[in-house]
Formats: C-alpha cells, structure tokens, sequence
C-alpha cells in the first residue's frame, strides 16, 4: 500500500510538470539575434494572460494605448529618420532629428534652453506585447564606430514631447556613418498583476545597422505647420488612457474621479489592497503580504494627464493623505506602478474602516524636460487639490 | 544568507515535527485556491493528548489519548481558480507502531470573484481512501466554502455533508458536519482565530448529541517568511462524544513552481 502511495505521489508530480498550462520559454531575454534593422537581445514577447487581476477587455485597452504610441511613432519615423526593433521584451526604437529646445522648471518658473548639438536623438522604449511605451526604464545610448569603438555615450532622459513622450537628448553626430547601440536597463518600479506584472528583469540593447545620415538631412517632425497631422495622434494616446482611465474607475475601481487643475487632468481611483512584484536584493520578487493579512486594506491609485491631449506626464512625485473629518489617518508616497492596463502612481493603504475620507494628492510641478517652444511651454503649477467623500471599502484582492 | 539559513531552518523544524506531533481533520478552508503554476507542500501533526475515547484496530480497541495523526500533502494550482491536491496520513500512538493509515485526494474551486457576492464562495471536494490493513469505508465528502471578510476579521465557514462509499455503513444516508473560524488578520506575522468542528452524523437520523463531535480550536498563525505558514492550535471538546485536548500543527510552504516570465500560454 505504501508502493502504491508512492506510485500516487510520482503520478501527482509529473501531472503538475507537465500540465498542459505552463510550459517553459527558454529564449526570453537569453542570447541575440539578428534583425532586419541590426542586432538585439534574443527578443521574447512578453506573457499578457488573463488572470484574477486582468480580463481579455482589459488587455485590449492595453493595446489600444499600445497601437496609439506606434502610430505616433510612425508618423515621427516618416516625418524624420529612425527605425525600431524588437529586444528582449521591448519594441526600440529611435528616431533623429533637428535638435530640440526645452524648458525646465527653476525657482517656480518655466526656463527656456535653446537647442545645442546638431542632433536630436529620441527612444523610445515600447513592451513587445501590448506597445505602450514602458515606464521607469533607464536608456543610455552609444554611437559607434564602424569598427564598434563608442564615440559617444548618452544618457537619455525621459521627456515631455508634443506628439510622443520619449526619452532623448540633443548629441553631437558623428561626421561618417556610424551604429547606434541602445541599452535598456529594467525599471525598478513596481508592478502590479500575479502573472503579467513578472516582466523586464535584464539589461538589454539593440544596435541599429550603420547609420548615415547629415546635419542637413535632419527634421522636425512635431512642428506647428504639421499640427493638424500629429495632434490627432497625441489625441488618439489620451483618448486611449481615458477608455481605460473610464474602464478602471467604472468596473474596477470602488470609487475614482477626474477633475482640471490648470494644465492638468487629476484623477485618483481607490481599490482593494494588491499584490505586487517589486525589486528587492537587484532582483524581481512577488510580494503577497497585501492579500495575507489586512496590514493595508486598499490601495490608491493618482493618473496626472495632460489637458490638451490627455497623454500621461511623466515625473511627478505624488503624496497623497487621507483625511476623516479632516484628521489625517494615511499618508503616503505612491511610485510609478506598472499595471497591465493602466499605468498609475499607487500604493496600498491603511485605513481605519470602510466609509468616506477626504483624499489629498500633492505634487510638486515635474522635474522631466518639456520639449518644444509652444508646446512645452506649460506644468509649472504644482498640484495640490482635496478630493471629498471618496468611498473606501477595505479587503485585499 | 541569513534569510536562507532561516527558511531551511524552518524546513528542517516542520519535517522534524511532524514525528513528534499530528494533525487531519482540523482544519477550515478559506475561499482562496492556490495560483496557476504554483504548489503547496504542507505537514500537518494532531496528537490527542487528553481523551476518554477509544479507536478501534484488527478487532482491538486502543485509547486515543497520546494518538497521534501525521499527514503530508501537496497542492498544486492547475488554474488561478482550481487546485488539487494529495495526502498521505500516518497514525501512531503508545499502543500502536507508526503506520500507513490513508489515502486522500483533494479539488477546491473557488466561485465566482472575490467580493462580487455576499459571501467568497467556493467548492471542496475531498475522497478519502483508507488502506486496507485498516478495515474503514472509502468515504466522499463535500464542502461549501463560505468566506466573509469584516474589517480586520475574517470568518470562513465549512458546511459539509459525506458519505461512505464502500463498506457495511454504504446503504447510510449523508452525514452532516459543520466547520467554522473567526480570525483577527490585522497583523501578518501573527493572526489569532477561534475554530469549531461540528460532526453531527446521519443527516436524517442525527446520532444522540453524546456521539456527535463538537469541538474548538484557539488558533494562532505564523507567517515568518513569503509563503510559510504555521498554524498552531488547542483544542477542547464540548461534550463526552469529543476528545477532550487536542493539539494540532499545520505547516504549509508555498511556492511557485516555474516564474511566469518563463511561461507561455
């Protein structure tokens, strides 16, 4: 009888290995490929699946936001010089063109740089399967030699541009041809969903084929004359994070709202407490201490977008505080949280009960650059703004 | 390294006690199933340590007190929703040698979303299959798993019915039990609960309150690392059909089996 126990347990084991579900992806993020634009990291579509955290329509909104940035990057493509190429989990791509001026925030008011350079170099870094541009990643960029020496290195920022956000700085081309190395570093930020939240664990690059190309060749591509061509696009990416902004507080959320402050749509949305991955010890660990105990009892969820076209701004550092009858019972400092469907800042919480709390958001105007002189002429505002009778219900997803 | 050295540790702990200690029946289901890919393994120890009662083997009667039960089992999720699962369950006790007492196979399916209805709800299925030197009836039981979250507690309860299907007691009709908890879940290191395990027999001809089974458990679960949980557990019987003292340890590990960046679907 105990052989017989025995033969049960061998029988259960390898039922479970090799149950049908899961089976093994050996290439994701491992060696390199050649493509038609260079070579990357052994590209890997990463895994988007239905889970207990996200539905198939969910998903779609994902790839509405997705299709909305490749749009955008196409138009920037055929109105300027670039190429993109899929590595390791990501879509890269780049794009040169004229030099760009920017403004920054110093002492509360908006300080105009003048282009420098003779190139504009933009990435962006979109996720292989639903393409929306990725955020928290780090880019550096290499021009190479054609006999591979680095000529230069660039950091690249992330951005605020009229049509696409994108990380990017003015460079100096080199005069002959040269290869453009892109390397992407993982984001350190959390992510949300048990399955779909376990992507971008490895540095990975993409070299584009030689590129030769003139100071005189360059262009710009989200100027004014073109406006009525590229702000529709710029458009159609905030319309998309709307439906899904709509999606999260309509059916997902237990309570959420959008106002305008100024250049900035605010909208909050409040949950159940949730299970995250995050980096701990260089390495992606899934944290389930949310749904274990009632340590946190919801989670709260900031999106600040831009009015005019209604596109995520990044580099806010948001707080957001709690208030019962105007006593303060939570405060926190949400980060940028991936989810499957809706980027936000977020956090989980704890809130003494269930009912209605003021909610506070507070930002202070962003760091990132705001690129072009009529259109990123704007987010000098902080944010600071009291949501009232926001309805918290308290359990863990 | 030192986080390492304290999950092995622990590891090391659970196995060795379960030769020291027992558990099987004690236990209330919550409405959450494991998570596609992921696997449970758990050790669970029950020792009677009080009892006037007796068990029955090979024609001879032994007291249940100093019995006790040991039961190893693995879980594992086939989707986010549905886990099955196996046991193996060993007794022991002063008057008989350590042994091979049953077999059982296990599926949960957890209903419908959390919170979307009044209650979490979710389905139990258990088979019990006892090894033949024991001479007891193969028996099916059901659980309807019942959650309900208030605040920081959390009440779980178990109505169940069973059934033998095999052996002399096979014409009976279903028996009828009842399982229940209440735990404080505020902190997550340590979480306190009360438990009780009714067994009130034949549905239709419910056995005189003396043979019926009525116990509570004082509970305590420790959560030292992602993914260990210990429940520690005392519990007193609350009529003469009952064991007086009863001690349990369910220790549960788990894991997940392959990362999902390395699946595809």
């Amino acid at each position: 009888m105990t052989k017989d126990y025995l033969y049960g347990i061998a029988l259960f084991a390898i039922i479970s290995l090799f149950n049908s579900c899961v089976t093994v992806n050996p290439t994701m993020e491992e060696g390199t490929r050649t493509t038609a634009e260079g070579f990357a990291s052994e590209p890997g579509i990463p895994l988007s699946a239905v889970t207990n955290e996200t539905t198939a329509q969910q998903l779609s909104l994902a790839k509405n936001q997705g299709k909305a940035v490749e749009d955008a990057f196409f138009y920037l493509k055929n109105h300027a010089n670039g190429a993109q190429m899929m590595a390791g989990p990501y879509k890269i791509a780049y794009v040169l063109e004229r030099p760009k001026g920017w403004y920054t925030l110093d002492n509360e008011t908006l300080h105009w740089h003048e282009p420098e350079g003779n190139a504009f170099l933009g990435v962006l870094v979109r996720d292989g399967y639903d393409g929306r541009a990725v955020p928290g990643v780090k880019v550096t960029a290499r021009l190479l030699s054609p006999a591979g020496e680095v000529l230069e290195e660039y950091q690249l920022p992330m951005g605020y541009h009229p049509l696409v956000n994108r990380h990017g700085t003015n460079i100096n081309l080199p005069s002959g041809p040269f290869s453009l190395k892109i390397l992407v570093d993982p984001p350190r930020i959390r992510r949300h969903d048990p399955v779909n939240g376990d992507r971008y664990h490895e540095q990975v690059f993409a070299q584009f084929n030689p590129i030769t190309i003139g100071e005189r060749d360059l262009k710009e591509a989200e100027n004014t004359e073109n406006e009525k061509e590229w702000m529709p696009l710029a458009q159609n990416q905030g319309r998309a994070i709307k439906d899904a902004l709509n999606a999260m507080i309509s059916s997902t959320a237990m309570d959420g709202e959008e106002i305008q402050i100024g250049d900035y749509l605010l909208t909050y949305a409040v949950e159940y407490a949730e299970s995250f991955w995050e980096v701990k010890d260089g390495k992606l660990r899934f944290n389930m201490r949310a749904e274990q105990s009632t340590e946190k009892n919801a989670h709260v969820e900031v999106v600040v977008r831009d009015v005019q076209t209604g596109r995520i701004i990044p580099g806010f550092q948001v707080t957001t505080s709690f208030y019962k009858n105007n006593d303060l019972v939570e405060k926190v400092s949400p980060g940028m949280m991936w989810h499957p469907w809706l980027y936000h800042y977020g956090l989980n919480i704890r809130v003494p009960k269930e009912g209605k709390y003021q909610l506070e958001v507070t930002a202070p105007a962003p760091e990132v650059r705001r690129y072009g002189r009529e259109y990123g002429n704007h987010f000098a505002e902080d944010i600071n703004y009291r949501f009232d009778d926001v309805d918290v219900e308290v359990g863990q997803k | 390294m030192k986080n390492k050295n304290y999950k092995i540790l622990f590891f090391i702990a659970s196995i060795l006690s379960s030769s020291a200690m027992s558990a099987q029946y004690y236990r209330v289901y919550g409405w959450e199933t494991l998570r596609r890919g992921w696997m449970e393994v758990m050790v669970w120890n029950k020792t009677i340590a009080e009892s006037d009662l007796s068990f029955e083997r090979n024609g001879n009667e032994y007291s249940r007190q100093g019995l006790f039960l040991h039961s190893a089992e693995i879980e594992y999720g086939i989707t986010d929703k549905f886990t099955v699962g196996m046991y193996g369950d060993f007794r022991d006790s002063p008057d008989v040698s350590l042994s091979y007492y049953r077999f059982r196979a296990v599926a949960r399916y957890s209903l419908f979303s959390k919170y979307k209805r009044f209650f979490n709800s979710a389905l139990y299925l258990e088979y019990y299959q006892p090894s033949k030197e024991v001479e007891e009836a193969s028996e099916l039981e059901m659980r309807f798993i019942l959650q309900k979250d208030l605040g920081d507690f959390r009440i779980n309860l178990n109505p169940a019915i069973s059934k033998d299907i095999s052996g002399e007691e096979v014409k009976d009709g279903l028996n009828g039990n009842f399982f229940g908890g209440i735990y404080w879940r505020r902190h997550y290191t340590i979480q306190l609960g009360a438990e009780y395990y009714g067994r009130h027999g034949e549905l239709r001809d419910l056995a005189p309150s003396e043979e019926q089974e009525h116990v509570v458990f004082a509970v305590a679960d420790l959560k030292f690392f992602k993914g260990f949980n210990w429940q520690l557990g005392a519990g007193t019987g609350l009529n003469a059909g009952s064991d007086d003292l009863i001690l349990k340890s369910i220790i549960t590990y788990e894991f997940n089996t392959l990362r999902p960046f390395r699946q595809s679907r």
